[in-house]
């Protein structure tokens, strides 16, 4: 597995697009990591006189926003809490998905059916839609049952995906040779199929993030996702509303950090479906 | 049975069943919709009382899901809170703006995407390929509500250039048609642009697949080699075959479209469905949201339908199975 993990890994690097986007991913994931650390207090005020709305200088690298708080060290904040979201969002809908696929495709029938039947209805309800309702509903809902929500919301297309991949795998000799000596469901369905449907799960799973950060920015755009104090990208956008045309680097950065942190996710996905099936390149 | 009842029947369960799921959806919710209302405005008993029977909530979990499905195939989801009018009237309202927006957005996407997609197969792997894939991946990255504000910020605000809200100047009754014209068009040119650049890139990156499959059919190479024009080749053999296969991509991109027209609506003040919609999440008016969200399951419902009719009429292969 190492193995593979390897040359994937080159894989994504020998193309140009790969290479950037791990490379921007990279930084992107060093910022947010110690940034905070070395920025001050992102909900922090100064004097609301003399520091609100600084033009980006010297004592503030992005300026401030209308609150005298730092914009650069916002943004740094937001972008750790966008990167914990969409990851874990993204593997918790990856393995939602795989669980269901694998289960769909192994028992035919009913219960192939059944969720199957169910996975199209909800692929014709739009995301943002499911979670407009409920977030309407429970009102400063709590960050893990965001992410839970986000999870629950983007397993969908995996579990198409990975159950075609079990339809077609479960009658391969491998598969068959396995049952025969004896292997129960449960073993096949994690040590003989899982380990096949692994590459096109990783690249969903990859693209995923970038959709989990745009519609967690979105929602709270809205008013609906992260609330105040605590700094997101998408919420310090609505609160520049007021102010944008003011003081516009208010505005432009966290967007700028969310296009860059979506566009190298999306591109280190693009780079690994291609290594994994050339026929797209 | 035909290929087009079967299909038919497809649609009609998967969107009763997306309604069952939107319905238990709600009930199964931790929060209660009436403790939201009355967060800021302490309502006596009766009041409340009053608002359970309004919304049916003292009715058994049965009654209220068949007045619930009989509501929604009738296009009736009560009473807006906020706005105190039938939810169908505030739609039926809105509805035309939308479309609008979204027929100019359908436009670029289906001409302007197209060709671009198609002018990457021809030049693969190389620059103009990799910019154009490069660009359309940064316009499919980019928060439609943050490139809205940015091109307001630039071309409104800025430059003076186009209106930054809103659908028509006031005051232009009585002039002439060639003033309403223009300046509709000049409400629309910003979010038409805004939602076709965060949606582009599916057309563009569909076509661009299917075109590539299509020039590799020997009989593109055999067309070549009888001596047919280049553009003959390319627009006449090629993209001909490729196109049923594109058409599919509508019934994947109007998820796309109908979820960007909540954000760029808002942004804009564009008075459609999707700012209705953006207004309702923000005050909690949960008949509204509702009603949205049903009818644009219904949308997309219906334009996955279409297109598989449409890909079917092209290439029977699909018809027979």
């Amino acid at each position: 597995m190492s193995d593979r993990a390897r040359t994937l890994f080159d894989a994504v690097w020998k193309r140009p697009s790969g290479r950037a986007g791990l490379l921007a991913l990279a930084s992107l994931a060093l910022l947010a990591l110690i940034g905070p650390f070395m920025l001050p207090d992102p909900t922090m005020q100064g004097d609301l006189l003399t520091q609100s709305l600084l033009p980006p200088g010297a004592g503030h690298l992005l300026g401030t926003d209308q609150l005298s708080r730092d914009v650069l060290s916002r943004v740094v904040n937001g972008l750790r809490l966008s990167l914990v979201i969409g990851l874990t969002a993204a593997i918790l809908a990856v393995v939602f998905g795989a669980a269901v696929g694998l289960v769909a495709g192994a028992r035919p029938g009913v219960v192939d059916a059944l969720l199957m039947r169910t996975v199209d209805a909800l692929l014709a309800i739009p995301r943002l839609f499911i979670l407009l309702l409920v977030l309407a509903v429970w009102d400063r809902v709590p960050l893990p049952a965001l992410v839970l929500l986000l999870a629950l919301t983007g397993w969908y297309g995996t579990s198409r995906l990975v159950r075609a991949e079990t339809v077609r795998l479960r009658h391969e000799d491998f598969v068959r040779a396995a049952e025969a000596l004896g292997a129960g469901r449960l073993r096949i369905a994690l040590h003989h199929i899982l380990p096949n449907v692994a590459a096109p799960i990783l690249v969903a799973g990859t693209l995923g993030v970038g959709d989990v950060i745009l519609l967690e920015a979105g929602l709270t755009y809205l008013g609906l996702g992260i609330r105040p104090p605590t700094p997101s990208l998408g919420g310090m956008v609505l609160d520049s509303r007021a102010v944008f045309a003011t003081a516009p680097w208010t505005s432009i950065f966290p967007g700028l950090v969310i296009v860059l942190t979506v566009l190298s996710v999306n591109l280190v996905g693009d780079a690994l479906r291609e290594a994994l099936d050339p026929r797209s390149a | 049975m035909t290929w087009l009842a079967r299909r038919a029947l497809q649609a009609v369960v998967t969107a009763l069943i997306a309604l069952t799921l939107l319905f238990f959806l709600v009930r199964s919710l931790p929060g209660d919709p009436l403790a939201i209302l009355s967060e800021d405005r302490p309502l006596t008993s009766a009041q409340v009382q009053d608002l359970r029977r309004r919304y049916q909530l003292d009715q058994p979990l049965g009654t209220q899901f068949v007045a619930f499905m009989t509501g929604a195939l009738r296009g009736d989801f009560g009473t807006s809170i906020q706005y105190g009018r039938p939810v169908r009237q505030l739609v039926l309202e809105r509805l035309p703006r939308t479309i609008l927006l979204g027929a100019v957005v359908l436009l670029i996407n289906f001409t302007l995407g197209l060709w671009l997609g198609v002018q990457q197969a021809l030049h693969r792997g190389r620059p103009l390929d990799r910019l154009l894939t490069t660009l359309s991946l940064a316009g499919y990255a980019m928060p439609s509500f943050w490139l809205g504000l940015m091109l307001v910020m630039a071309f409104a605000v800025r430059w003076h250039w186009l209106p930054a809200a809103g659908a028509q100047d006031p005051g232009l009754e009585g002039a002439g048609i060639l003033t309403i014209v223009t300046d509709r068009l000049r409400h629309l040119l910003l979010p038409a642009f805004t939602l076709a650049a965060v949606s582009i890139a599916s057309s563009m990156r569909y076509q661009r697949a299917a075109m590539m499959d299509a020039l590799r059919q020997p009989y593109v190479a055999a067309a070549s080699a009888r001596g047919l024009t280049r553009r003959r080749v390319v627009w006449g053999h090629a993209w001909r075959s490729a196109l049923p296969s594109v058409l599919t991509l509508f019934g994947l991109w109007l998820p796309i479209l109908v979820v960007g027209a909540v954000f760029v609506e808002q942004v804009f003040a564009w008075q459609g469905i999707g700012s209705l919609t953006a207004g309702a999440a923000a005050a909690r008016d949960y008949p509204l949201l509702m009603g949205s969200a049903v009818l644009a399951t219904a949308a997309v419902v219906t334009g996955s339908f279409l297109s598989d009719v449409l890909h079917a009429l092209l290439d029977p292969r699909v018809r027979t199975g």
